[in-house]
């Protein structure tokens, strides 16, 4: 899929709207990022982006109860051995767990928008003001191109081994309890790969990256500036409100 | 076990990378899969493998779906056996002899039937029994191969689906696969994806793909009297050549040559 936008103005929305969602206060904010982020989910991805909610629910409720029972406070609702109730934990809870739910379906809309290898371009592009800074850009880009480019091989490999292990175990070692025979494979595999890599580049004469700045187009301002208006009117909530 | 795929299909919405795939595999049948890459060979091995399911149509093991339940579907997979391309991915045990076992405690055999079985799988495979307290790892690619292949033959499935099981081997090692063939041909069903026109020739039957779809059904021996070899890309046999070559030239013996590969 060819994105309308450029990856790094989609990355960039990405970051401010996360760093709006963490620092959202109040019931009625949180609903409407919450709300605009399924819309668009909705409608760019379908019904199936709903899988990364239930994926990430039962780890939302985790968090959510120990915030509850093991935020210290001077005034518990309620008391159970180490265990202390409070409205604060319940409200911060409620905060963590809406952050992960809200930052998992957005990174699946992210990435179900964008290819992995608009995703490493999209990071690289967005390092390049840190070459004022004097940071090794170049090798940090290769680093995340080379991460990512790996994710796709490994989960393409990892697919193959759990499947042909499905018929090696007669129902996959996952049902049995044989996690060894999936896990020491993939990792095998991994490290050959990242071996025979270094080996490849090495042979090639491998040179740092050169990082280009990224070239916006109109609607990437657009988008850009749609994401600083909702963090603008998350502050502005947080402020009006006090909290 | 009687294979039946009827009217297969496979691909995402408008795109199919299978269409309208019908076959009978019967019980003891060998069936070699050929064809051009991206024609739908491994997908093909996967639909039979029960590992992906069709967009329409269905797989039946003896008359019944293989994807009805979770309960027939692990069934199914318990009576079959799988070699991957470059199998020895999948080797995860600390010994030659663990890894061939795992297929058998995962089926639930008996200590001392696991011991009876292993021996018999690699002395089929061609596995050294020098080498059953080694880690795989340490063994070639051709070696680790066969100690794959035993721990699929262990079990006794009742079919076997090898997806280019020649792929990277030696001469010495693909005479060795040539010579397993025999030995399990007629004892259980094999499906074979290769390139390899030899062992295609030791099959019963021939399935060539083309973008999808069955062009050629029938006897293996085709590729032998026909230069449909030629368009399917297989791997040309400098035996199958020069038989090719002479037969343009009027002089056939076919037969012959069809002696001396069972003899290799």
């Amino acid at each position: 899929m060819k994105s309308k936008f450029m990856p790094s103005a989609v990355l960039l929305s990405y970051f401010v709207v996360i760093a709006s969602l963490i620092i959202s206060r109040g019931i009625a904010i949180k609903l409407f990022l919450l709300a605009i982020i399924l819309i668009l989910s909705l409608k760019i991805v379908g019904k199936g982006i709903l899988k990364s909610i239930r994926s990430v629910s039962l780890f939302a409720i985790i968090i959510f109860l120990m915030n509850a029972f093991l935020y210290s406070s001077t005034n518990p609702m309620f008391t159970f051995g180490i265990f202390n109730l409070t409205e604060e934990g319940i409200k911060q809870g409620f905060h963590v767990s809406y952050v992960i739910v809200s930052i998992s379906l957005l990174t699946a809309l992210i990435l179900s928008y964008l290819e992995d290898k608009e995703v490493a371009d999209g990071f690289v592009s967005l390092l390049y003001p840190l070459k004022y800074l004097r940071l090794p850009i170049g090798e940090i880009a290769m680093i995340f191109t080379l991460v990512f480019r790996f994710i796709t091989i490994i989960k393409k490999e990892s697919e193959e081994i759990i499947n042909a292990d499905k018929i090696r175990s007669a129902g996959g070692a996952r049902a049995k309890g044989f996690f060894l025979s999936i896990l020491i494979p993939i990792f095998v595999s991994s490290f050959r790969r990242a071996d025979n890599l270094s080996l490849a580049m090495e042979a090639r004469g491998y040179k740092t990256t050169v990082v280009k700045r990224a070239s916006l187009r109109k609607s990437d301002y657009k988008i850009i500036a749609l994401s600083f208006a909702v963090l603008a009117v998350t502050l502005s909530w947080r402020f009006v409100n006090g909290t | 076990m009687q294979i039946d795929l009827k009217d297969l299909c496979f691909g995402y919405k408008d795109e199919f990378c299978l269409k309208d795939i019908s076959l009978q595999i019967s019980q003891g049948e060998s069936i070699a899969i050929m064809g051009l890459n991206g024609s739908g060979k491994t997908t093909l091995l996967n639909l039979l493998a029960g590992l992906i399911k069709p967009s329409s149509g269905e797989v039946l093991s003896d008359g019944m779906s293989i994807h009805k339940d979770k309960k027939a579907i692990r069934e199914y997979w318990a009576k079959i056996g799988y070699l991957l391309q470059l199998s020895e991915r999948m080797v995860f045990s600390s010994t030659v002899k663990k890894e061939i076992e795992y297929s058998l405690k995962a089926r639930n055999f008996k200590k001392d039937i696991r011991q009876d079985l292993i021996s018999k799988a690699i002395n089929l495979a061609g596995v050294d029994s020098k080498h059953m307290e080694r880690h795989p790892m340490t063994l070639s690619g051709g070696e680790l191969r066969k100690v794959e292949i035993a721990s699929v033959l262990s079990y006794n499935p009742e079919l076997i689906l090898f997806d280019e099981p020649l792929a990277g081997l030696d001469l010495d090692s693909r005479m060795n696969f040539y010579r397993l063939l025999d030995e399990i041909k007629g004892k259980c069903s094999v499906v074979m994806v290769t390139h390899d026109a030899s062992s295609a020739l030791r099959m019963n039957r021939l399935i060539v793909l083309e973008n999808g779809r069955i062009k050629y059904d029938g006897d293996s021996s085709v590729i032998l009297n026909n230069d449909i070899y030629c368009e399917i890309g297989i791997e040309i046999n400098e035996l199958i050549s020069i038989n090719a070559i002479l037969k343009a030239r009027g002089i056939d013996y076919e037969d012959s040559l069809r002696e001396v590969l069972n003899e290799i």
